[in-house]
């Protein structure tokens, strides 16, 4: 093939037809592959039956063998009772099966003989790159294989006998885990254990407790529970003529470690960020709030991604509805693949196709953990390192953690300057617009005559020269977000040094357009929360576009409209513009930061069980507190809100 | 969503313009046109290339302003046939003053302007209307403002000089002289301005030779305000040597506009006020007359005056004056003729003592507020005779103070204030206040 056959082949199209041998199939015929994935699909569907079947004939000869009727422990019972076979070869068969071994790498099977006497066979189960390796062989397959054979001579009151080792229904009616994980979806083992009597000769009790120094280890009965386990870095131990298997905590993925934040910055405050490990980011949390009412709930999200998710409350402050509805949406998902935070985030907010976000998404857990103590509900996904605070409300997104780090009068004027910011991204542009081409008595005449002057040598009206410098400032923003570091800074020259002053020099943009696209995207930046800061952004190019057509007028129109939706926006029930739309009584913590001694009472918005946050003199040492403050604060102690 | 894009449209906008498709009128001069008939309009129009300090070139030498003239019927015509001429759209929303010429506020008055100008959108009613001495044509012309590149801008902060000199009206604008005009109680007056009328005599270059400049005003004699000329000179700078003098009063009882003891600086003068009566201008008040009417409006903010000397003859008191509380009438119609009595109160703060005479001295104070008590009592008594008896021109608006004593509308108007005013008794006292003696209490004590 010479080379301008190759050349003139890139140009044909008969050449980017699939060859013959390989095709994934776009000609309108369903492809086998798919019959056979159908097919596989119903013999899962089968073999879950009889999974189901197993159990259930189990729960039944359970039920006969303790003689009472199932009671009112009989759903719990049934939860202790699993599908796996007392037979190891099966149970491997069935996992490789599930796990479409040999074909995935991932799953390690290794089958030892338990140093017992006997010995006993089992197979030791791990994803690869989920678990830690070297706890594996230093905390399981050590004590199985080599320690197993030592006698124990130490003999606790709930240890079995210690020459009776593989004895016969061991641990009858005992605790079988040593640490429940919260992940368990049921309760403890040790009904199943003891009465489903499944196992004839099962070691399996006695190796849980004298044999695995794990601290998360426990027994699992059903195949489903063993297989979540791997699959967030479980060790599994199956033991031949049990029909229960043991997990051991072995998480050993790559974690990032704890960060400073790299969106939310703070020049006073802590300078952790959230992780993309959850359970890191909890203890993150917890350490924030050590009371023993922070409550962490794990639902798991997506049937693929089976994100965990858990929902973090203090009880007691928190309005149980609130938990509860933020529950009943995460748990109601019917998704694959939940990724982030930030797709959590648009599936339970109330008005997805609205442009603000109605969730505060923080990676600072200081923050998150003052949400927590106000009433929220904190939402941390797993893989994300961004909490999620429900409710949330349009006041909340301009405010920052600093604002309480640093002293009042200056956590006021942040957050007044915050309020111009938003103002000035969101209508410098259109309000420029407008007044140059529709309404020029509204400047000044010595800026209007310079603004003309400028406008003269320009030649695209004014309109189409903003629209198009706020279009190349966006293309900068986001080329530098996107860009990869190594060129990064070369973007930024070209992009913001060469192409502004070379629009100026060829006068393709006057100045003031210049200034104003810089100045409303520079407030933009100014809007700490991401997502709101790129609603505002949008919104800008609506004003541009109203005031263009319409003039201040438009504005004014468009104001009503943002306006309108705001107050009509609701964020888990919680109008967004609350608590000044509608007003309801709280603490000078919306649009200024009022001194820490006034804000006594949590949100009402929230509607928190308890509502006070402080007692009416949170300084009593200080001797100008007035004395009437000192006397009701030491009569009545609560001072219940009004 | 048909219908919101419906209503939305049929509020909207349209008459869409880009900032550089529009000429900006910065002053609008309005005349009487001698052939008879119709107005000669002036308008200064800005040339935001030039004027925006960024052309190519140097830039400085250029006018900023193009100054065009057109003879019309009506305002409305004569912006259209700038129009014609201009290629941009021609639009009074900037502009900053009118300037009217004297035939035309004499003549034909304010009724031809005001039916359009309170009815014309653009025109922003805040504008100061000045009336000038000639035409308001000349005066657009010619004007050569010094400090200000632009001219416009020299208009513009001109009246506003009288916050601190108190010697032309506060608040002569448009709007207040179309509802003066219509209110039976009250009669405006404008700003008057006048240019000077030596050739080359204060050119805009050459700041520097400026006090090397002999041609002052030297063959102007006295110019036509000289009613006050029997206390000129005494205090104003006297004649040095080889600097010609310069004339016209020392002293702002008769300060006129065109004639003020001066040399160099911008051409134009604005001092004293246009009195109307029935929109018509009847006659001029000099700078004092003008401090007397805003002290007795309550318009008043602060000044310099310089009284005579009480305890050293031949010596003047540097004082400032600012208002104290707003001036307070008391009327009474008993009698058949109306009399009014008033108190205006007024603070002093000692500027300067060339005699040194102690005056914070309790026995000398009660001396110095008597003189300056009579000199503004004075001022003030001028300005009634003179608005009585020549402009029969209610320009204090003690018709409005009048007003409340009648139950209706009606019967206030029946009353003719117009009529009764000249025959009104009126009498005014000026309580004066010494509040501070500036800097040092006790004058410079020389050689003791």
């Amino acid at each position: 093939m010479t080379w301008w056959e190759r050349l003139a082949a890139l140009l044909d199209p008969a050449a980017t037809e699939p060859p013959a041998a390989f095709t994934l199939g776009d000609r309108g015929v369903q492809p086998p592959e798919e019959l056979e994935e159908t097919r596989r699909r119903l013999r899962e569907v089968q073999q879950t039956a009889e999974a189901l079947r197993t159990r259930v004939d189990r729960y039944l000869a359970a039920l006969e063998q303790s003689g009472g009727g199932p009671g009112e422990k009989g759903a719990e019972a049934y939860q202790g009772i699993g599908d796996l076979s007392p037979s190891l070869a099966e149970n491997l068969e069935r996992l490789r099966q599930r796990f479409r071994a040999p074909d995935n790498a991932d799953l390690i099977i290794r089958e030892i003989q338990v140093a017992t006497r006997p010995p006993v066979r089992a197979a030791v189960v791990f994803l690869e790159g989920m678990a830690e390796k070297a706890v594996i062989n230093s905390h399981i397959l050590q004590p199985l294989m080599l320690l197993a054979h030592l006698d124990h001579h130490l003999q606790g009151p709930g240890d079995p006998p210690a020459d009776s080792f593989p004895a016969k229904g061991a641990a009858r009616g005992r605790e079988g885990g040593a640490g429940r994980s919260p992940r368990a979806p049921g309760p403890g083992a040790e009904a199943g254990a003891g009465d489903s009597g499944g196992g004839t000769d099962c070691p399996l009790q006695a190796i849980l407790q004298r044999l695995l120094p794990g601290n998360q280890a426990e027994v699992k009965p059903a195949l489903d529970s063993v297989i979540d386990g791997l699959l967030y870095g479980d060790t599994a131990i199956f033991v031949d003529g049990c029909d229960r298997a043991i997990t051991v905590e072995t998480k050993g993925f790559p974690v990032r470690s704890v960060s400073t934040p790299q969106q939310e910055m703070v020049t006073r405050g802590p300078l952790d960020a959230f992780t993309e490990a959850f359970r890191v980011n909890i203890g993150l949390i917890r350490r924030r709030i050590k009371d023993p009412r922070l409550v962490t709930e794990i639902l798991q999200v997506g049937s693929l991604s089976r994100t965990y998710v858990a929902i973090l409350y203090v009880d007691g402050v928190v309005n149980p509805k609130l938990v509860r509805e933020v529950k009943r949406r995460v748990s109601s998902l019917k998704v694959d693949y939940v990724g982030s935070s930030g797709v959590l985030e648009q599936l339970v907010e109330d008005r997805p196709l609205s442009l603000f976000p109605q969730t505060l998404s923080t990676e600072r857990p200081d923050r998150a953990a003052a949400y927590l103590a106000e009433g929220h509900v904190v939402a941390l996904a797993d893989n994300s390192p961004f909490a999620l605070v429900l409710p949330a409300t349009f006041w909340s997104q301009l405010q920052t953690s600093e604002d309480y780090y640093i002293r009042w009068p200056f956590g006021s004027v942040l957050r007044w300057l915050r309020f111009g910011a938003l103002v000035t991204a969101v209508l410098t542009g259109g309000l420029y617009i407008a007044a140059a081409n529709y309404h020029h008595d509204m400047i000044p005449t010595e800026l209007l005559l310079f603004i003309a002057a400028r406008r003269e040598q320009v030649p695209l009206p004014a309109g189409l020269e903003l629209l198009f410098m706020e279009v190349a400032f966006e293309l900068i923003r986001e080329a530098g977000t996107r860009i990869p570091s190594v060129i990064g800074p070369t973007i930024g020259i070209v992009g913001a040094l060469i192409m502004g002053q070379a629009l100026v020099e060829a006068q393709l943009a006057s100045p003031v357009v210049i200034i104003i696209t810089a100045l409303s995207g520079l407030a933009s930046f100014a809007i700490p929360n991401y997502s709101t800061a790129f609603g505002l952004r949008t919104l800008r190019f609506a004003f541009i576009i109203l005031a263009l057509v319409l003039g201040i007028y438009g504005i004014a129109v468009g104001l009503f409209g943002v306006v309108l939706h705001l107050a009509g926006l609701r964020s888990f029930g919680v109008p967004y513009l609350s608590p000044l739309a509608p007003r309801v009584r709280h603490a000078p913590d919306v649009t200024q930061r009022g001194p820490l001694f006034d804000m006594e009472f949590r949100p009402r918005s929230i509607r928190p069980v308890d509502s006070r946050r402080q007692a009416p003199v949170a300084r009593p040492w200080d001797p100008t507190v007035p004395r009437r403050l000192r006397r009701r604060q030491k009569g009545d102690g609560s001072g219940e809100p009004r | 969503m048909l219908l919101l894009l419906l209503a939305l449209s049929q509020g909207g906008c349209w008459d869409r313009r880009e900032l550089e498709e529009m000429a900006f009128v910065l002053a609008l001069g309005l005349d009487q046109d001698p052939e008879g008939g119709g107005l000669r309009m002036t308008a200064m129009v800005a040339i935001p290339n030039k004027m925006a300090g960024g052309g190519q070139d140097g830039g400085g030498e250029e006018d900023t302003v193009l100054v065009t003239t057109a003879r019309a019927a009506t305002v409305p015509e004569g912006l259209n046939l700038m129009d014609t001429y201009l290629d941009r759209r021609i639009s009074l929303e900037h502009t900053k003053v009118m300037v009217l010429g004297r035939s035309l506020a004499e003549e034909e008055g304010l009724w031809p302007l005001m039916d359009f100008l309170g009815r014309f959108r653009s025109v922003r009613r805040t504008v100061p209307v000045m009336v000038a001495e000639t035409t308001g044509e000349e005066v657009l012309a010619e004007i050569q403002p010094v400090l200000e590149r632009d001219p416009h801008r020299y208009l513009e902060f001109l009246p506003f000089t009288t916050r601190d000199t108190g010697l032309s009206p506060q608040g002569a604008h448009l709007h207040e002289l179309l509802t003066f005009t219509e209110n039976p109680g009250i009669e405006p007056v404008s700003h008057w301005v006048a240019l000077r009328k030596q050739p080359g005599g204060m050119n805009t270059e050459g700041a520097g030779k400026e006090g090397a400049r002999p041609d002052g005003g030297g063959k102007q004699g006295g110019g036509e305000g000289n009613e006050g000329s029997e206390d000129g000179g005494s205090a104003g700078g006297g004649p040095g040597q080889g600097s010609p003098p310069l004339p016209g009063p020392a002293e702002p009882r008769g300060w006129e506009p065109g004639a003020l003891p001066r040399r160099g600086g911008p051409n134009l003068e604005m001092v004293g006020a246009a009195v109307f009566r029935d929109g018509r201008m009847v006659g001029t008040m000099s700078g004092e007359e003008v401090r007397s009417l805003n002290l007795l409006r309550g318009r008043f903010r602060r000044a310099f005056l310089s009284v005579p000397d009480p305890l050293a003859p031949g010596q003047q008191v540097a004082l400032e004056i600012r208002a104290g509380q707003a001036p307070r009438y008391r009327v009474s119609l008993a009698g058949g003729r109306p009399a009014i009595s008033g108190r205006v109160p007024v603070e002093v703060e000692v500027q300067g003592i060339p005699s040194g005479v102690d005056y914070s001295r309790p026995e000398h104070q009660g001396a110095l507020a008597r003189a300056v008590q009579a000199e503004l009592e004075a001022g003030i008594r001028k300005l009634i005779r003179r608005a009585q008896e020549e402009w029969q021109s209610d320009v204090i608006g003690l018709g409005l103070r009048v007003a409340p004593l009648f139950p209706t509308y009606d019967r206030w108007g029946a009353y003719g204030w117009d009529q009764r005013f000249p025959e009104a008794a009126i009498d005014i006292r000026v309580d004066v206040n010494l509040r501070r003696f500036g800097m040092q209490l006790q004058p410079p004590n020389p050689g003791r």
